[in-house]
């Protein structure tokens, strides 16, 4: 089947309507026709100068990626770094490592020292109430009630 | 050939054209595309971002034939960035050839 200009910029601006702020996709989308008219008066056919163009799907996620990176720097919420982050994995397997794999850890980390500050809130003053607790005995000595261990028994 | 390898150096091939001559797209796609294998489109994404990036700033020129064109200008910035990627992009080139040439020796 043979592509045209037209369905490339359809395709374009479908998958980044939305996305991309009205008068960027506008400027963008000037910078296709331009190539396509500066192609065509080259002798080169529409379908040739598309295929050459590569998959307008392609771009598009490329721009997105970029649009969503950006915008996640400049503000720092959960909703946009997630945004950002699954965009550029949509940009393929290598990315899929380099970013899916550290985000990863660094959620992974976040979450265990959550899990141990909750540990510590909860064990933390139960624990520390029996081994000062006055007269409480353990095998190998006992807690007097300064808290200081002394070894018993005997002495 | 992989096509990662081609996405990181399309930046210093737009770069180094523009380092020569402002162009308008389509002639720097013609000069990029001459040489290497790309997927043209992604031009266009590279030149936005090198643009929010203050490295290339762009103007409007009339042409003979038809509406202007839009061209592309390197910063200073650009410029200086350009020279730090060619340098890189030398050493590197240089350290894996020697790699890859000591290998093909040992073999």
């Amino acid at each position: 089947m043979l592509q045209n200009e037209q369905e490339y910029i359809r395709i374009l601006r479908d998958r980044l309507e939305g996305t991309l702020p009205a008068e960027d996709l506008e400027d963008l989308l000037s910078d296709y026709r331009e190539h396509f008219r500066l192609g065509k008066a080259d002798g080169r056919s529409e379908d040739e100068l598309f295929r050459s163009l590569g998959s307008p799907d392609d771009v598009a996620r490329e721009i997105r990626a970029t649009h969503l990176v950006k915008k996640a720097e400049h503000s720092c919420s959960c909703r946009n770094i997630f945004h950002a982050v699954f965009a550029t994995l949509g940009l393929g397997l290598f990315n899929l490592v380099f970013v899916l794999v550290p985000f990863l850890l660094l959620i992974a980390m976040l979450l265990l020292v959550f899990a141990i500050g909750v540990v510590f809130i909860i064990v933390g003053p139960w624990s520390s109430g029996i081994t000062t607790w006055p007269g409480s005995f353990t095998s190998w000595g006992s807690a007097t009630s300064n808290g200081i261990f002394v070894s018993s028994p005997g002495r | 050939m992989n096509i990662q390898f081609k996405k990181g150096v399309l930046e210093i091939c737009v770069l180094s054209v523009l380092a020569h001559k402002d162009c308008y797209g389509y002639e720097l796609v013609y000069e990029i595309s001459k040489q290497i294998d790309i997927s043209e489109g992604t031009i266009y994404p590279l030149l936005r971002r090198l643009k929010d990036e203050g490295f290339v700033t762009t103007y409007l020129q009339e042409s003979v034939e038809g509406p202007p064109r839009k061209y592309y200008r390197l910063t200073d910035s650009g410029r200086k960035e350009e020279h730090e990627l060619k340098e890189e992009w030398m050493r590197f080139t240089t350290a894996v050839n020697s790699l890859l040439v000591g290998n093909d020796a040992a073999e």
